[in-house]
């Protein structure tokens, strides 16, 4: 326990070089050190075994990885790194496990690291297929997966939710993203407590293949960012739509438009807020924004 | 109804005043007030400059419990912004010295953006050379250590 006798004894961060000179990494603790490396990509991480020679191996004891198999020569290598941190790792629990992988490659491989991943109660799981082309069906043991944090998948399918437990949960992310039923993800997001009761820590992400009527989270909604550029197609505009007319305090809703809706430069970075009138010179697109009824008077839509 | 305030004092000596509840964010002074109430609290490690910033930090992060709920000035998002901000205005030395503060009176959220940074400012660099020049790091490797380091740990490019 920390006393005022541990305070007198602790050196004081002074020293006699100038402050710029002093090289503070060194002294830092191991504790400190993994929560640094947690915040780096994992071919960073390995960079820094260069620099010190404790820190030779240091690398190994992270329980995180972030890693992208566009680092990597061959799929083999970025594999065999992939088996071995969670080899290392067996026995303990693992902070975060984040893979961009390529399908086309083994596709049943993501769904045995999720398998482990989740037996070492992982906190946060980001995983995403390069290809985004659904045909990798997400591993169901990560709906019951009760040390999860912060989920985020990329570019596959989910599903059916039969059993769902997932007491952390605090974030949700799916892009591009295919349910195999329209209401799973009401059902998987009814299902997370935490996320439910909406602290404002939520920001939820949604591609436009989201047909689900997401009920119970729409009164804890603040942000919303629709990744897939809109092409003005009847679902598309239906999602923004529902989301504008259902949210009671949705602050900002951010979307691009696809290239082909693209006029000139004057549609980038337009910000419309709510009084402003729409004008003749804006595509139809603008119109039907604008002209969606919204159920929280301070919703700013951004045009990225 | 005036708000309870209590004294902290730096390494230099020089005493800052500050309300409990801004103060209370560091898990080590809400222990000291509640053993020690009325009492300066000497932080002999830490500099009037760190220490001005961590109150400074702790400030903007307060959550006034006036009976109302949650009563903070800022919206998250508003303060992620502002963090960002905080840290980006903080050179490297005083970053890494922000960072042992935070660890030391154990504020998590400060702790938790300060190594966002160092570990952004790593991640900016080419090689662990530009590493070694950004963070005052000597060269205790030779070149051929440096590449036999890289062999065996399966570099990825």
């Amino acid at each position: 326990m920390f006393t005022f006798m541990d305070a007198a004894r602790v050196k004081p961060a002074l020293s006699t070089n100038p402050p710029s000179e002093v090289d503070r990494l060194s002294s830092l603790t191991d504790c400190l050190i993994f929560q640094i490396f947690l915040n780096l990509p994992t071919k960073d991480v390995v960079q820094t075994s260069a620099l010190y020679t404790r820190w030779t191996t240091l690398w190994k004891d992270v329980h995180g990885l972030d890693l992208d198999t566009e680092d990597f020569n061959t799929h083999e290598i970025f594999v065999s790194f992939v088996d071995n941190f969670l080899e290392r790792n067996r026995g303990s629990s693992i902070h975060l496990f984040k893979v961009t992988y390529d399908s086309s490659y083994k596709p049943d491989l993501v769904n045995r690291w999720v398998d482990t991943a989740v037996r070492l109660k992982v906190e946060h799981l980001d995983v995403s297929d390069d290809l985004s082309a659904q045909d990798i069906m997400m591993n169901p043991k990560v709906y019951t997966c009760s040390s999860l944090v912060s989920l985020r998948l990329v570019g596959m399918s989910l599903p059916s939710p039969e059993r769902v437990s997932l007491p952390s949960l605090k974030d949700i992310v799916l892009i591009v993203v295919e349910y195999t039923n329209p209401w799973a993800l009401e059902k998987l997001i009814s299902q997370c407590p935490v996320l439910e009761n909406g602290t404002s820590e939520n920001y939820l992400m949604v591609g436009i293949t989201v047909i689900a009527r997401p009920w119970n989270l729409l009164s804890s909604l603040e942000h919303v960012d629709i990744e897939r550029p809109l092409k003005g197609e009847a679902l598309g505009m239906a999602l923004v739509g529902y989301l504008l007319e259902n949210s009671p305090n949705l602050k900002k809703l951010s979307l691009s438009l696809h290239d082909s809706l693209k006029k000139g430069i004057s549609v980038h970075k337009l910000t419309l807020s709510l009084d402003d009138a729409p004008k003749k010179e804006e595509s139809d697109i603008f119109i039907e924004l604008l002209n969606f009824p919204r159920l929280s008077c301070s919703c700013q839509i951004i045009v990225r | 109804m005036s708000k309870k305030m209590i004294v902290l004092k730096s390494s230099e000596g020089v005493s800052f005043v500050v309300e409990e509840a801004v103060a209370r964010q560091s898990k080590i002074i809400s222990f000291l007030v509640e053993e020690f109430p009325d009492r300066e609290l000497p932080l002999t490690n830490m500099t009037s400059e760190i220490l001005r910033k961590t109150i400074e930090y702790c400030k903007k992060h307060v959550v006034e419990d006036d009976g109302g709920g949650d009563s903070s000035s800022s919206s998250s998002g508003d303060l992620k912004e502002w963090d960002v901000k905080f840290v980006a205005e903080i050179d490297q030395p005083r970053l890494m010295d922000l960072l042992m503060a935070a660890n030391y009176l154990d504020i998590p959220s400060l702790l938790d953006v300060t190594c966002q940074k160092v570990a952004d400012t790593i991640a900016a660099c080419n090689d662990e050379k530009e590493i070694r020049a950004t963070f005052n790091i000597e060269n205790d490797f030779t070149e051929e250590e440096v590449e036999a380091i890289r062999m065996e740990n399966q570099y990825p490019i």
